[in-house]
């Protein structure tokens, strides 16, 4: 919600520069959420917060394997 | 110059790059703070504080019905979320051998800090498809925003209570549940009481999955199937709009918002505090 | 149920930590009413030992236990035997002192009793005084009971555990090194609580400190390497001690 009020909203494949205006998954849920009028609408808008909620998982997925990885370098080097 | 100078030295410096990242850390809640209050305080009045949202092209007006409206969304989450919070805590620390404890603690952490949008559109399509767009939505899926924190913070501070506790009261025959709850749990009141405000704090703040659960709402309290007004909400949707006198209103209700955080602490503490 | 002299018999008792074996085949008999204290040098396995005898040991993830433990006659190992209700029968003191942090002195002693059902407040006046009687502590803190069990000295808190172990009314009272966080003073009265609860109580202590055993116990036994060596009247084993091993323990040679 932040990052909506201050990216800009604004449809780009590729900025230009980091002054660029831009749009985030989240903040075009938000925006759309109360326009979308018909299903099919609501379902892409749905589908977006899918493709978020697998990024969120990977990465905290990724970032338990690595602490899991670590955590067993430690005991096995402290085991010897 | 010895070795000793220059650790000395090195000393120093350290110390005072430490405070200058304490100062650039503390830089941005401040001025938060500062322009809050600043640009809050004029909107805040006997009006403010008894009307409800206006209208376009109507004066005056309030926050009145938003006020209301958080903090009964902030209530019935708060019923959901925190006792499925505390006693997903007490699993995890007393219970920590079990393999249950392992999956549990890997979703409590993805969970934790997960895109709060995302988890405003699960309401949405668990309850706001049958329901409808109603504040049951808005509080279940801030109470599935409270859980994790909940949860996090009483497992770590009940690990804090020495094992030795636990043994004396199991040496005396006390069967392990009641220990938990009468010998354990009270050492860590203190603690789980920050946990439940901490996790307060932030569904009070969050806007996105109210949007998406409930949507603006310019009356009062309706009906536990219709949606409520929200001082989260409204501060960014008045803040964006056209308006100048809607968007002094934002301030005002950010204003509110934080004083309603404050408020909270202090009645907890005053509730925790603690006898020696 | 059998009557007989003896409060505890234990047969082949076997413990494990894990896959470590601390306590192999220990036959013993643990006479009641009387103070019999477990000897010998660290990790011996004497902890272990008494932590089998109220079912402490298996609360530890990965402990294991085998053998039978007759407690006035019945194996509490058996099945059918609640181990909640059997540590009700014994009260257990610790090394170090550890009253509940949050509670008062009163509510430390009567905790055994008001966390099992008791709410009478007349009965639990009269029981905590009773139990701060006889851990003699009553004359010190009778003027506040509401003072919080942790604002207490050393000595004073480990009377504390001892009367709360002593609320309950057990019959057995378990004590591991009880005395080997406090001063020589706070020892003395201890020991001499120890020596008075033997009259009414069977006692089994832990200790490192070989003189307190020879001061205090009636029995003495000597665990090595988890095994009982040698075991029988107190003053045998410390001046006619049938083992090379105990007399070499209790001369100091080692340990």
């Amino acid at each position: 919600m932040a990052i909506t009020m201050v990216i800009g909203n604004k449809f780009q494949v590729l900025p230009y520069s980091l002054f660029d205006a831009w749009y985030t998954m989240a903040a075009i849920i938000a925006n759309e959420f109360t326009e979308a009028t018909y299903d099919l609408y609501v379902s892409a808008l749905i589908e977006v917060g899918l493709v978020l909620f697998f990024v969120a998982l990977i990465i905290n997925v990724l970032a338990r394997v690595i602490v899991w990885r670590s955590l067993r370098l430690v005991r096995g080097v402290a085991r010897e | 110059m010895d070795n000793y100078e220059i650790r000395k030295i090195k000393d120093r410096l350290m110390q005072i790059l430490v405070c200058l990242a304490l100062l650039v850390a503390l830089i941005p809640l401040f001025s938060i703070l500062w322009e809050v209050i600043l640009k809050g305080a004029p909107s805040i009045n006997l009006n403010f504080l008894t009307q409800p949202t206006p209208t376009v092209g109507e004066v005056g007006g309030g926050a009145a019905n938003a006020i209301q409206g958080t903090l009964i969304a902030v209530g019935l989450a708060s019923l959901i979320g925190v006792p499925l919070g505390i006693v997903s805590g007490i699993f995890l620390s007393e219970y920590s051998e079990a393999k249950l404890s392992l999956a549990v603690r890997f979703f409590n952490d993805v969970l934790n800090g997960f895109p709060s949008i995302v988890i405003g559109i699960f309401g949405y399509t668990l309850i706001v498809l049958s329901i409808g767009f109603s504040v049951i939505a808005a509080a279940f899926a801030l109470a599935i925003i409270m859980i994790p924190i909940v949860t996090r913070t009483t497992e770590e501070v009940l690990k804090l209570v020495p094992a030795t506790v636990r043994e004396a009261a199991i040496a005396l025959g006390i069967p392990r549940w009641r220990t938990i709850i009468s010998v354990v749990l009270s050492g860590a009141r203190k603690g789980i009481a920050t946990g439940i405000l901490l996790s307060l704090a932030r569904i009070a703040g969050e806007s996105a999955p109210v949007l998406v659960t409930m949507g603006y709402w310019r009356w009062w309290f309706a009906g536990l199937d219709m949606p409520v007004a929200n001082l989260a909400l409204n501060v960014y949707i008045f803040a964006i709009s056209p308006f100048e006198s809607w968007r002094a209103l934002a301030w005002g209700s950010s204003l509110v918002l934080i004083l309603l955080i404050l408020g909270a602490n202090v009645i907890v503490r005053a509730f925790t505090k603690e006898k020696y | 149920m059998v009557t007989s002299l003896y409060k505890f018999e234990t047969e082949n008792l076997n413990a494990w930590f894990g896959s470590k074996q601390v306590l192999r085949n220990i036959n013993m008999k643990i006479r009641e009413k009387a103070v019999t204290a477990v000897i010998g040098p660290s990790g011996c396995g004497k902890t272990t030992f008494i932590r089998c005898l109220n079912r402490m040991h298996e609360i530890v993830p990965n402990a294991k236990v085998s053998g039978r433990v007759l407690f006035n006659g019945i194996d509490i190992y058996n099945e059918d035997i609640d181990s909640v209700r059997i540590r009700r029968k014994m009260g257990m003191v610790f090394q170090k002192p550890n009253p509940f942090p949050m509670m008062s002195i009163y509510d430390n002693v009567a905790a055994g009793l008001k966390l099992n059902g008791v709410g009478d407040k007349q009965k639990l006046d009269s029981v905590v005084e009773r139990s701060l009687k006889l851990a003699i502590l009553w004359d010190e803190v009778k003027d506040d009971l509401n003072k919080s069990g942790a604002s207490l000295s050393g000595g004073q808190q480990q009377r504390l555990c001892m009367a709360r172990a002593l609320a309950v009314e057990p019959e057995v009272m378990l004590m591991d090194e009880p005395c080997s966080a406090l001063d020589p003073m706070a020892t003395a009265k201890i020991e001499t609580l120890i020596r008075m609860l033997a009259e009414d109580y069977t006692v089994v202590i832990v200790t490192h400190n070989m003189q307190q055993a020879a001061r205090v116990s009636d029995f003495t036994a000597f665990l090595y390497l988890g095994e009982l060596v040698e075991y029988g009247h107190t003053k045998d084993i410390f001046e006619n001690p049938k083992n090379e091993l105990t007399a070499k323990y209790i001369t100091g040679e080692f340990g």
